[in-house]
């Protein structure tokens, strides 16, 4: 049996290296995953392990903050061979670079015998009060130098000159980091200066564990007390969550790779031994038991699965030392990381890319046992009659779409998410269920023009494509999968970020309000201001501090022809005009008003009366500018309100503008657009995120699209070759596998697009509904990206037909004629 | 009615009386394999198959009958010589000429049918029409599927059909495009006596009635005998020819070839 089981495989390589490649991407695809996981936790580890070295205990602030009292008592330990007071100082350094101040946190230094402390790379470590060193990225940012002298400040306004001396190497940590001084420097900055700690080496002898039991009863309650080892832990722990929760991601995209990459192969196995009848039945006419003809197949499913994930785990190692090494090249804020080949990470995938395999070969090889043995001496049966879908799995199919619909509309309107989830992923296996019916359905529906209109060649293709719809199902299935989640990630990821958008205009309608309160603006303001790329409106404000109702309140006024240029909400933008006041809603608390209670506002002896109405995200009391003139005729240009342009990069912008104006040394710099920035850029990296993984799993599908046409044309050579003879050119004949490729391929799209759109807008609603101000979910259609999507999958589809219709067009017109 | 061996020799000009010449082999040669393994299928056959004539090509397995057929129908390319389909020499064509000529100017039946099993019987029918865009002539159409017997098969698909209505749906769809020649590889061979009689007895009648030139591949000297001429090969020459054959007579002549 061994000998024709390696047999067999050598006979059929060609056919097994599409099923192959299939797991080769599913399998490194998940090693990848894994190994840079493993190797970012790895690297964190290291990093945070390295900056704690020597540590045996931290006393840590957690309900209360560390005294004084607290440090002479762990001092006093006789454990202790060591006790530094981990201290920062927050301050503000004026880089020469900005026009204004920026936050600069400053850590003292200690004695560093037992405990690893600061390293610099260039210069060296401060010894006077008057002198820094900067962390070296930082230093780098703003262009400053050893012996360079910078002004820090504190915020009550007291100034030192101090004299960088050296950079701290901050190439291997983790987020932003301090400056570092001496300790007595960081007194006089900040005497009351922030203790994030106190750690203590232990002397010789005295274990992390006694050390800590020691500490513990001495110090305050409501602090922390760790072990070196377990504050270590507790560190890498705040910055893995991340990554865990990011590898829990990757790891549901892989697992999502393998699944798609099962289907293709059990599919690839099906055709491969419904190709082989006559050879199974000759092993059984010779004596083969229905076990032995299983195990034969399970076994050359277990050699092609080994290999390929053993090709697969090497593709993966590969692919993360690319990427590792790209990263490096890229500042991407984070430290290189080594790559980190952990045991689980090599063989988890291995493992689970065989057995994938195996189950995914179970179902084809107990249809191969069914071979009856006479199958061998009949003449040339016909080439795989068309399979009728079994009825008990359409109606089962049928009940988990109804079920599973119902789930999902449930969990919409009840704002459920894992009901929402539940429904869609029961839903989705309906479909699946129902694929051998709804897909050639389909086909039948799309190939009607090209039936009509694309001659012969596209009729035979439209049948050619229904004629075993397990099949199709099956072959389309991996697709749909593939384009429905990267449907559901774009329509959903689109409509939160409408929503989010919606939501973000209503409370905060004005992009960016530029404002000095004590100083004057310059004449060259507004122009310079519009200077700055990105911005696309700029409306001058003015601003007085006058009493309402006994309280000083600040009144603002904008002219309310331009206000709904800058003010995203039309809804305020209407009610703004003379006569009317906008105000927060806790001024109107604050004033006891409600909407369209009257209110007057004094100002010397000036009077406005207006009437109140609420608004959100403007300034406390906002009028028109004639309704201001009133109150304060002479009142100056304070301010700005700006709209930007939304395809601009917004922290570009927000720098830009916070850099504006040199000349006013304080200026408020506010408004949605930080927030809108932020989300939209957490928005774009989700998205590429997601569909460049779930891509993978496209890709394997088309291999599998290709792969069950050139088992088709395989099977179909005889046609093929009739077709031929009678006249059908070799341009015909690849043009109707490209239409038999392109309509599984857009079946499959439209399908799953249709399928993203309606999981998208429930997800949404699940997700989001409740969440927002008003209860409101925007529900977005991605047009360009679906058809984008739509577009890739056709020309992929395309693509797939290439190979296999080469090898269709190679054969020979009297290959009609030979008999068997 | 008698074994005229070697009297057909190359480039002989048709002779008064005789019928004009539908597809004429020259010279024909095909080699399979190289240097000491070539083994030559044809090693210079010339003969005529004339316009309105049912010819059989007979000979032992091997004797090279298949690549001829394989050769003058355009389905093959031969090593040397020519072939003449009408004025058109097809040994030099390219694959799309050749293409062409077998959809618009030549007509097949085969031995196993060879039907397109998704598509129906009438959609077999036209297939070869469809292929070239040319609209059915609709009364010829109408005469053979009356002719056949297939009215009430039309709308099956091939599973749906025995195996002598297969090969009279094979046979409409070689005709329905008035094809110059017709090619027949072994038209009986997977058929019942009494389905392979009336396929035979379609063929004769297509020449007889409508003029047709058919040329058939067969090792029956009973479907031989249908035919209006055997040509005898043998070893990938010609071994002789017989007119107005009987399957007695045929037998003979094949006798004598494995003498």
């Amino acid at each position: 049996m061994r000998r024709s089981i390696l047999s067999s495989l050598r006979a059929h390589v060609g056919r097994l290296v599409a099923a192959c490649l299939a797991i080769v991407l599913g399998v490194g695809f998940g090693s990848l995953a894994m190994i840079v996981h493993s190797s970012a936790s790895h690297g964190v580890d290291e990093t945070i392990g390295a900056q704690y070295k020597g540590v045996d205990a931290v006393v840590y602030p957690d309900q209360a903050t560390i005294s004084p009292a607290d440090i002479a008592n762990v001092r006093k330990l006789p454990q202790a061979a060591s006790v530094i007071t981990l201290t920062t100082a927050y301050m503000e350094v004026s880089y020469p670079d900005l026009v204004r101040p920026t936050t600069l946190p400053i850590d003292a230094l200690y004695d560093t015998t037992h405990i690893a402390g600061p390293a610099t790379s260039s210069g060296r470590l401060p010894t006077a009060t008057n002198e820094i060193a900067l962390p070296a990225r930082a230093a780098a940012k703003h262009k400053v130098t050893v012996g360079q002298s910078l002004r820090i400040s504190s915020y009550d306004d007291k100034s030192w000159n101090a004299t960088v001396v050296g950079l701290i190497d901050d190439s291997k940590s983790v987020g932003t980091s301090s400056a570092v001084a001496t300790p007595a420097a960081v007194k006089i900055f900040e005497p009351g200066a922030f203790v994030r700690g106190i750690a203590i080496a232990a002397k010789p002898g005295v274990t992390q564990q006694q050390l800590a039991d020691a500490a513990g009863p001495v110090v305050s309650k409501g602090l922390e007390t760790f072990t070196g080892a377990g504050f270590i832990e507790h560190e890498v722990k705040s910055y893995t969550n991340g990554i865990d929760v990011l590898g829990g991601v990757f790891g549901m995209f892989a697992v999502i790779a393998l699944f798609v990459a099962c289907l293709v192969i059990s599919n690839t196995f099906t055709i491969v031994i419904a190709q082989r009848t006559r050879e199974m039945a000759l092993l059984r006419c010779v004596g083969a038991s229905r076990r032995q003809v299983f195990s034969s197949v399970i076994a050359e499913a277990s050699v092609v699965g080994v290999i390929a994930s053993a090709i697969g785990v090497v593709f993966g190692v590969a692919l993360s030392a690319l990427g590792l090494a790209l990263s490096r090249e890229f500042d991407w804020g984070i430290p290189p990381l080594p790559l980190h080949l952990d045991p689980s990470s090599v063989f988890l995938p291995l493992l689970l890319g065989t057995v994938a395999t195996l189950v995914a070969a179970v179902v084809p090889a107990r249809r191969a046992t069914k071979v009856a043995p006479l199958a061998a001496l009949r003449p040339e049966a016909a080439p795989a009659a068309a399979s009728k879908a079994g009825v008990l799995r359409l109606i089962l199919g049928f009940l988990l779409l109804l079920g599973g619909g119902l789930l999902l509309a449930a969990g919409a309107v009840s704002h459920q998410v894992l009901v929402g989830v539940a429904g869609g992923a029961i839903s989705f296996l309906g479909i699946l269920a129902v694929g051998s019916l709804l897909v050639p359905a389909l086909i039948r529906v799309i190939g009607a023009l090209p039936a009509r209109s694309g001659g012969v060649p596209a009729r035979i293709a439209v049948a050619n494509a229904v004629r075993n719809p397990k099949r199709t199902a099956a072959t389309t299935s991996a697709l749909l999968i593939g384009v429905t989640l990267i449907s559901l990630t774009c329509v959903g990821i689109a409509s939160v970020r409408k929503t989010f958008d919606v939501s973000m205009d209503g409370q905060y309608p004005v992009d960016l309000m530029v404002t000095t309160y004590k100083e004057k603006m310059p004449a060259s303001a507004e122009q310079q201001l519009r200077d700055i790329k990105g911005i696309t409106q700029v409306v001058p404000v003015s601003q007085v501090l006058v009493k309402s109702g006994g309280q000083e309140v600040q009144v603002t006024g904008i002219d309310p022809a331009k206000a709904g240029s800058v003010i995203h909400n039309p809804e305020a933008a209407a009610k703004l005009k003379p006569g009317t006041a906008l105000l927060d809603r806790s001024t109107m608390i604050m004033l006891k008003l409600e909407n369209g209670s009257p209110l007057t506002i004094v100002s010397g002896q000036h009077k406005l009366s207006v009437t109140a109405q609420q608004a959100t995200g403007l300034d406390p009391i906002t009028v028109s500018s004639s309704d201001l003139a009133k109150l304060a005729p002479t009142a100056p240009v304070t301010g700005f309100w700006l709209a930007s342009d939304p395809k601009a990069d917004g922290s570009d912008v927000i720098d830009a503008v916070d850099q504006s104006i040199p000349t006013v040394k304080d200026l408020s710099v506010t408004g949605g657009l930080a927030e809108r920035t932020s989300y939209t850029k957490i928005f774009d990296v989700l998205l590429i995120v997601g569909v460049g993984l779930l891509g993978v799993s496209v890709l394997i599908a088309l291999v599998g699209v290709g792969n069950t046409l050139s088992l088709s044309v395989l099977e179909r050579t005889r046609e093929n070759a009739l077709l031929r003879a009678m006249g059908l050119s070799r341009r015909q004949l690849r043009r109707m596998l490209a239409v038999e490729s392109l309509l599984m391929a857009l079946v499959a799209a439209g399908l799953g697009i249709v399928l993203g759109l309606v999981y998208g807008w429930t997800g949404t609603s699940a997700l989001m509904g409740g969440q927002t101000v008003d209860g409101g979910v925007e529900y977005a259609v991605p047009g360009t990206l679906l058809i984008i999507i739509a577009a890739v999958a056709a020309v992929a589809g395309l693509l797939a037909s290439v190979l296999p219709a080469r090898r269709a067009a190679k054969v020979a017109p009297a290959g009609a004629l030979a008999t068997e | 009615m008698s074994l005229q061996t070697g009297e057909l020799a190359a480039g002989r000009l048709p002779q008064d009386g005789e019928p004009r010449t539908a597809i004429r082999a020259h010279e024909l040669r095909k080699v399979y394999g190289q240097g000491d393994t070539a083994v030559a299928a044809l090693d210079g056959v010339s003969v005529d198959f004339g316009v309105g004539q049912f010819t059989a090509i007979m000979g032992p397995s091997g004797s090279g009958k298949s690549t001829l057929m394989h050769c003058l129908a355009g389905l093959d390319t031969p090593t040397g010589g020519q072939v003449l389909l009408g004025e058109t020499e097809l040994t030099r064509l390219p694959d799309a000429e050749l293409t062409k000529i077998r959809r618009d100017r030549v007509g097949f039946v085969f031995q196993s049918f060879n039907l397109l099993p998704m598509l129906t019987a009438k959609d077999n029918i036209l297939l070869p029409l469809e292929l070239g865009n040319r609209k059915p002539d609709q009364q010829w159409l109408d005469t053979l599927i009356d002719v056949l017997g297939l009215e009430d098969r039309l709308t099956h698909r091939p599973s749906e059909l025995s195996g002598g209505q297969q090969q009279r749906v094979a046979v409409a769809r070689a005709l329905v495009g008035r094809p110059e020649v017709v090619f027949a590889d072994e038209p009986t061979g997977n058929l019942d006596s009494r389905s392979g009689a009336e396929v035979l007895g379609f063929l004769r009648r297509s020449v007889r009635e409508f003029g047709q030139t058919v040329v058939m591949v067969t090792h029956d000297p009973l479907a031989a005998s249908y035919a209006d001429r055997v040509v005898m090969l043998a070893d990938g020459k010609l071994a002789g020819e017989l007119r107005q054959p009987t399957p007695e007579s045929v037998l003979d002549a094949l006798r004598q070839l494995g003498a």
